[in-house]
């Protein structure tokens, strides 16, 4: 394979694939994928959310899973960082803070592909007893 | 932050919270006077007089979350560690321009480092918006743009490792020969 330097060479790369991967536009049915929200201000970035973030987005495509990884701003959760909001399909967004390449590796295994809560939640949007009653 | 880079994806960070629509990322290697200068360029909402002259300041935020606000600081603390500076130009309504010039000869400057890395993260996250990267040196230039690109292969959305990693090396192959021709 020769040196990519051009858009042409890149193009010419990618229609010699015989299985074109599936670029679909993500936006239409996002509600039915794992959304992942990676905290990237700079408390972010300077604990690694940046090599979290390129983790994700690798190991979830080889491992098959559907998913769209964004980023978002501080989610004030500093002291916690590199920080990540998952939402499974039809569920609640589930924060986990300290989410280095290791950290990211188990979310991924556990809790997204095997639903099993693990190590790390901060407790953001939890419901008390309480205020579930007046809700009733 | 231990590379330029990520100082860069810091500071485009700002300018995707600031609404831009177009955000270009320079850097330009400068081997006659050892300087590398940096620029993060958007069209988003700028900064009052004020919040401009705050933003050099740790304790200053615009956030409610918390109390400080680092990334300019640092930025700012890393460019003077060289014996560079920090310029910012921002009006309210006209966009920001914020600059940081490090002299390349210090043992104090950072190394670049990603800068492929941080250019794909932000232009696969941020489909909406036009992220382009200039690498300028004494022997020629190299631009990329977001836009043109997902326009180019037709795609609406970068974030595939494939795409992904042929990006990135594309753009190192072009940072690389700009970099060899200087010596």
């Amino acid at each position: 394979m020769g040196k990519i330097k051009t858009l042409a060479d890149l193009k010419k790369i990618r229609d010699k694939q015989v299985s074109d991967i599936n670029l679909r536009n993500k936006g239409d049915d996002a509600e039915k994928l794992v959304q992942i929200r990676v905290a990237m201000a700079t408390c972010g970035i300077a604990s690694g959310a940046k090599e979290t973030m390129e983790f994700l987005i690798y190991d979830l495509e080889k491992r098959g899973v559907e998913a769209v990884v964004t980023q978002t701003g501080c989610m004030s959760y500093c002291y916690a960082e590199p920080t990540i909001e998952v939402t499974l399909p039809g569920k609640e967004p589930l924060v986990f803070g300290g989410v280095d390449t290791d950290k990211a590796d188990e979310i991924i295994e556990k809790y997204i592909m095997g639903g099993e809560l693990v190590d790390g939640i901060i407790p953001v949007n939890y419901e008390t007893i309480d205020s579930k009653n007046k809700e009733d | 932050m231990k590379e330029i880079a990520l100082h860069i994806l810091d500071i485009a960070e700002n300018s995707v919270s600031a609404g831009a629509a177009n955000i270009t990322l320079s850097i330009r290697v400068d081997h006659a006077t050892q300087i590398i200068s940096v620029w993060i360029e958007d069209d988003g909402i700028g900064m009052s007089e004020e919040v401009k002259h705050n933003s050099e300041n740790p304790f200053y935020t615009s956030k409610t979350s918390r109390k400080v606000g680092l990334g300019i600081p640092l930025l700012k603390q890393h460019a003077e560690m060289t014996g560079g500076k920090l310029t910012i130009d921002s009006e309210a309504g006209a966009g920001t321009t914020v600059r940081a010039d490090f002299v390349a000869n210090h043992p104090d400057i950072q190394p670049l480092g990603d800068i492929e890395g941080c250019w794909v993260l932000l232009a696969s996250s941020y489909p909406g918006i036009d992220i382009k990267l200039k690498f300028e040196t004494n022997t020629g230039e190299y631009e990329i743009s977001s836009n043109e690109v997902m326009e180019y292969l037709e795609l609406d959305s970068l974030q595939s490792i494939e795409v992904m990693d042929s990006l990135k090396r594309m753009i190192r192959n072009n940072i690389d020969d700009l970099s060899l021709g200087m010596k």
